[in-house]
């Protein structure tokens, strides 16, 4: 069983060997019919080979790039917040920057005489929710 | 990060179409501020509130995403409409999507369900509408 597989091993490695001498470098020239074509300069050399996969580089990191330049940057959940303050449907109109609040200054019930006429019930107040994330 | 635009237009249109939907379900006024909060959210939620036209009869959301905290301020006629229980409700719908990243879309989406929420219930055995 060993000396088998030995021999098998042996035969395969004689195949692989001439198969590697018979790969010379004559046998990698062009057929001698083929024209010649004129030569390469350097500079033409590395527009093709450097400049292309380089152009292609760009373009493709471009694309990739585009849509999220495209939106602008986008709220993440734990990165510092950069924008500034909006208040849609504010006091002030719709989209308008916060005004400055000046502290105190509002009645601590929040109720309009027009709303306190129409509750008789001093215990309803404002109300909400809140939560965090 | 510069400061600049929390939302690109399409993001702000849906968040007023959300606005108007809601203001249209319920007759009640919906405002959203979007900023940092100082002090006590909560404080400074009631006091944006109070600076609205119409206190009472309007519904202020505040969204903190530098402290991710979030605040609904329902007025005193509106709380009629839409109490506690159902805004925080909304409340925690909202957070998931904040959570998620999704700031405008929690907002747009928040902004509905308070509108449908405190939509008014029709009254029809009464002899003159109220």
């Amino acid at each position: 069983m060993r000396n088998r597989g030995r021999t098998a091993l042996g035969i395969g490695v004689l195949v692989v060997g001439l198969g590697l001498a018979a790969a010379t470098p004559a046998a990698a020239d062009t057929p001698t019919t083929w024209e010649k074509p004129p030569a390469m300069s350097t500079l033409e050399a590395l527009l093709i080979f450097v400049g292309i996969p380089a152009g292609l580089f760009v373009v493709i990191a471009l694309l990739v790039m585009a849509p999220s330049v495209a939106k602008g940057p986008r709220y993440r959940p734990g990165l510092s917040w950069w924008a500034d303050p909006e208040w849609f449907n504010g006091p002030d109109g719709e989209g308008e920057e916060r005004p400055a609040l000046e502290r105190g200054t509002s009645d601590p019930v929040g109720a309009t005489a027009v709303s306190q006429l129409e509750l008789s019930d001093a215990t309803v107040h404002e109300g909400g929710a809140g939560a965090r994330w | 990060m510069p400061a600049g635009e929390a939302f690109t237009p399409d993001q702000r249109k849906a968040i007023d179409k959300a606005i108007m939907a809601a203001h249209q379900a319920s007759g009640y006024t919906f405002s959203v501020y979007v900023g940092p909060s100082e002090g006590d959210s909560r404080e400074y939620a009631r006091r944006l509130h109070h600076r609205l036209a119409a206190p009472a009869e309007s519904v202020l959301v505040l969204v903190d995403p530098s402290s991710r905290a979030l605040e609904i301020v329902t007025g005193s006629r509106v709380r009629r409409d839409l109490d506690d229980a159902e805004a925080a409700l909304v409340a925690l719908s909202m957070q998931q999507s904040f959570a998620a990243g999704d700031l405008s879309g929690g907002i747009a989406m928040g902004v509905y369900q308070l509108g449908e929420h405190s939509r008014r219930p029709t009254s029809l055995h009464t002899d003159s509408p109220s």
